[in-house]
């Protein structure tokens, strides 16, 4: 390619890599800067008073879906953490996706975790993926009284007592029974600790430095700006080094 | 070549490796599955599975000797012979991290980072890390034989490790006996 058109190249390049990444770069030097200084602007110490924005961010300390399981409930606070009636059980990663009784012992399933619980709300056990449980859980059920977990859109029968989930539920015509999410009640509600206020500006600034604000996407788009910016780099610095080369050459040639 | 052409070109590459960083962050925290840690762990056999039911007497104990055990009744570990293996988790900072642990003959033979879920100390996972725990036993005084050099920036993490190798020691004295 010639000198000529590469430096059309380059230019057509870098100008619109340059307005694509301008906006965020903005973004990204204002949040850093402002987080150099977080503690002098006291930011990890103010909270961010808006509800939709914990929502957002998974609070739903409001709104507790639970499943009841004869005269008890299991439900998943805001905090994390697995609640037998108004009882701490245990942190459990990921949503409550549901709740069965079987073989005298309670489970609940959370997305990545599944807890086991004894009918007087102690934890027996808990079982993750690095214990062999297929993850992310979808659902939970009972198939003939026998526990199964929903994984990846198949149904398996679990073996607790060999942690073994690798045998699939019979196909067709299989009765599945699932509980359906109720609304804890109030009394059991109220007496659930409400968590404090946790969301302060400098999570909310970090979130948005690392686009984690907005999950996976905003991670990979943070990722993607880094590479824009190091992009009009080496393209600014070979325009400069064509450019210098050929002012040279023509002073030489003077 | 026209400049347009090379242009739809680099613009295939950039978009090429943005979805490759995409797979690459997708790939996740959990670096090695269960089975994964089981192979490694007592030579060519495979252990068998057995269950710990946690009293409140070994709880006592274990908080003692040690400074802390799970909160479950019930922890399953892996046997062959003399070398057990196993699987547990405690919290870095906010997240807890999972940890592979092999014993055999009363001293640590392997430890390896199952799923590491932290923003931060990852490091924790590699070799030049674990490996310092190869050989160790647990003190008298409920600490490891020897002490272990910490990773800035992951000082959380170390601990946790630490807390972990000790109670799968104290863990691993309490079945063989």
């Amino acid at each position: 390619m010639r000198r000529r058109q590469l430096v059309g190249l380059l230019w057509h390049w870098h100008r619109r890599v340059g307005v694509l990444a301008a906006f965020f770069v903005l973004v990204l030097v204002i949040t850093g800067i402002v987080l150099n200084h977080s503690s002098a602007l006291r930011l990890d110490r103010n909270f961010v008073d808006w509800p939709w924005l914990s929502q957002a961010y998974g609070d739903d300390s409001g709104n507790l879906p639970a499943f009841q399981l004869g005269e008890h409930w299991l439900s998943r606070a805001a905090n994390g953490r697995v609640y037998f009636n108004a009882r701490e059980v245990a942190p459990c990663r990921g949503k409550l996706v549901g709740a069965v009784a079987a073989g005298g012992l309670l489970f609940a399933g959370c997305a990545r975790e599944l807890l086991l619980i004894t009918d007087s709300g102690e934890l027996v056990e808990s079982v993750s993926a690095s214990t062999g449980l297929p993850v992310p859980l979808q659902a939970i059920g009972l198939i003939d009284n026998r526990v199964a977990l929903q994984a990846s859109g198949t149904w398996w029968l679990a073996d607790l007592d060999q942690m073994d989930f690798n045998q699939r539920a019979p196909a067709g015509g299989t009765v599945i029974r699932q509980l359906v999410p109720d609304r804890l009640p109030e009394g059991i509600r109220k007496k659930i600790p409400v968590p404090n206020q946790w969301l302060t500006w400098e999570r909310l600034l970090l979130d948005l430095h690392s686009g984690r604000l907005f999950g996976l996407a905003g991670v990979l788009w943070v990722d993607g700006i880094g590479l824009l910016v190091a992009s009009l780099a080496t393209s600014g610095t070979a325009m400069w080094w064509l450019h210098r080369r050929r002012k040279r050459r023509r002073t030489s040639g003077d | 070549m026209n400049a347009t052409c090379t242009s739809r070109r680099l613009g295939r590459g950039l978009m090429v490796v943005i979805l490759w960083m995409a797979a690459f962050s997708a790939a996740g925290e959990e670096y090695l599955g269960r089975d994964e840690f089981l192979d490694l762990a007592c030579g060519d056999s495979q252990p068998e599975m057995h269950t710990l039911w946690v009293t409140e007497e070994m709880r006592t104990a274990a908080t003692a000797a040690v400074g802390w055990m799970p909160n479950a009744l019930r922890l399953r570990y892996w046997q062959e012979g003399s070398c057990t293996a196993w699987i547990l988790e405690d919290i870095g900072k906010i997240k807890p991290i999972t940890l592979g642990i092999v014993v055999s003959g009363n001293r640590i033979e392997r430890v390896e980072v199952l799923a590491f879920r932290e923003s931060r100390g990852w490091e924790i996972r590699y070799p030049f890390f674990t490996g310092q725990f190869n050989g160790l036993t647990l003190a008298d005084d409920g600490y490891l034989s020897q002490p272990i050099d910490g990773i800035t920036g992951a000082t959380l993490s170390v601990r946790a490790v630490e807390r972990v190798a000790r109670l799968a020691l104290w863990l691993d004295a309490q079945v063989q006996s």
